[in-house]
């Protein structure tokens, strides 16, 4: 007895289609989760099975395996709590498996059985997609972000009875609602962006911003404090024209993976500006994060621009982190890429943002042009 | 005796029963040691098997054969080497089976067997 379904793996911002296969053995009551599972994946066992049991489902007696397929790549995360639960659900005969096997399964379980938001939606479902299965299942609270991507056939749920339901299972009942999921989203409240209008002389430095922004250009602002230097640069993205359809695509999904997407504003298309502090860590500024690497400031700027203020005072291993030098290095070339290597493999994280480096004291930019060389293209 | 340990009495009986009319022969019924107790050492063919038998009146606190650890089917497979040890007897297979029973209020006895526990 053996249900399949498919789901989406993440490494950096890239999805990768998975197969997600339940084996149900005549043996004593076990449950095992194969192909390379991280701790957080590992969880999935009791929260599938506590899900599928709320929805007034029985959960099958037997010796069930599940394999998360290439065994190769790491998983992690609570992505494919679904995936599983169709394929264990399928396996036991309880759905049709014929229609679970088509459909890529997005979300994570509640113990009660409801379908929760999960970070990435967008670039999975690009991957899922992009790999020719166009039908998607996604929980609820994703819903817009998955039909930002063209050509997707999308299915929201927002419980594990309701898909049971949909697969030809008469008897799932959710049972008691709890509160609605909580948004995941770490989205800023829109702030109006500065204009250039409200400046007043300024009219060389206001040149150089037209320039740069033009050609993509990276930016460096000396001066004393008081002399409109954070002013003027954080009036940089109202000049910025919009980002093209594929950098929009890039940015979005880079901020899907970050968890700072609205979804309900489509996808993102004006210039992302990010301005971290001088005292941010490397992971905050070049990504990192255990497993699943969180995009740092250099890549949710892509497309945008980064304003590194104060940038002298900038931590050391953020200045030798090689991701910088090579942002700094590249300007707004069309292969940069921020590399955030780590066991699992090479994940590849575009960035190519326009930078704004500002300092007040010269001496200390001189310092930072010299390791890493900074160079400002004509 | 404690109501339990009636329950469990009978589920044993049930299941020596069922197994005598599948044609096996039981050798012996809550065989003891040192380290504890098989509950059915029985004949399947020329294979010998041991018997764990676990008897529940309702699933409220989990089926029956859940109740049967990987901790627990270690100790029968220790049990049955200490049994073998004992007897003069050759077999060319050995396993181990678990019986599942449960108790409705009312009507027949459900009995699952898992042949081949881990």
């Amino acid at each position: 007895m053996i249900g399949r379904t498919r789901s989406v793996a993440l490494t950096g911002v890239r999805g990768h289609l998975i197969d997600v296969e339940a084996h149900l053995a005549a043996s004593l009551p076990a449950f095992t989760l194969v192909g390379l599972p991280d701790t957080s994946l590992h969880e999935a066992r009791d929260r599938v099975r506590a899900a599928v049991a709320s929805s007034s489902l029985v959960w099958p007696q037997r010796r069930i395996t599940v394999n998360l397929s290439p065994a190769s790549l790491p998983k992690s995360g609570s992505v494919t709590d679904l995936a599983i639960a169709v394929a264990v659900m399928a396996a036991a005969g309880m759905i049709a498996p014929a229609s679970a096997a088509r459909a890529v399964h997005l979300g994570e379980l509640g113990l009660d059985g409801q379908v929760r938001p999960v970070r990435g939606v967008l670039p999975s479902v690009v991957a899922a997609v992009e790999a020719g299965c166009p039908q998607v299942v996604v929980p609820q609270a994703n819903a817009d972000e998955a039909s930002l991507v063209p050509g997707a056939a999308v299915t929201a749920v927002d419980s594990l009875a309701q898909l049971a339901a949909m697969y030809g299972n008469g008897d799932a009942r959710p049972t008691a609602r709890g509160p609605a999921a909580i948004r995941q989203s770490d989205a800023a409240a829109e702030q109006p962006v500065a204009d250039m209008v409200d400046v007043r002389g300024q009219t060389e430095p206001r040149w150089a911003l037209e320039v740069a922004a033009a050609g993509g250009h990276h930016l460096l602002m000396v001066g004393p404090p008081g002399a409109g230097k954070t002013m003027l640069a954080s009036r940089l993205p109202g000049i910025l024209p919009d980002m093209d359809p594929a950098d929009a695509l890039a940015a979005t999904s880079i901020h899907s993976v970050a968890g700072t997407l609205d979804a309900s504003q489509g996808l993102l298309t004006r210039p992302p500006f990010e301005a971290p502090h001088h005292s941010a860590s490397s992971a905050a500024i070049v990504g990192g994060g255990a497993r699943l690497a969180r995009p740092g400031a250099i890549s949710r700027a892509h497309g945008g621009v980064l304003f590194l203020d104060d940038a002298g005072k900038l931590i050391l291993p953020v200045r030798n982190a090689p991701q910088f030098t090579i942002y700094l290095n590249q300007g707004r070339s069309p292969e940069g890429k921020s590399h955030t290597v780590r066991g699992g493999g090479q994940p590849a994280r575009p960035a190519c943002a326009s930078g704004t480096v500002h300092s007040n004291r010269p001496a200390l930019s001189a310092q930072l042009a010299t390791p890493p060389p900074l160079e400002v293209p004509p | 005796m404690a109501a339990k340990d009636a329950v469990g009495r009978y589920g044993e009986r049930v299941v020596a029963q069922r197994l005598t009319t599948l044609g096996w022969e039981v050798l012996e019924r809550n065989w003891r040691c040192a380290i504890g107790e098989l509950d059915i050492v029985a004949v399947d063919h020329d294979c010998i098997v041991a018997v764990e038998v676990k008897t529940r009146r309702s699933v409220t606190y989990g089926s029956a054969l859940e109740a049967v650890t990987p901790v627990k089917v270690a100790r029968i497979r220790r049990l049955l080497a200490a049994w073998l040890a004992s007897q003069t007897r050759t077999f060319t297979e050995m396993r181990i089976d678990v019986v599942g029973v449960t108790l409705p209020a009312a009507g027949a006895a459900q009995i699952e067997h898992v042949r081949g526990a881990a």
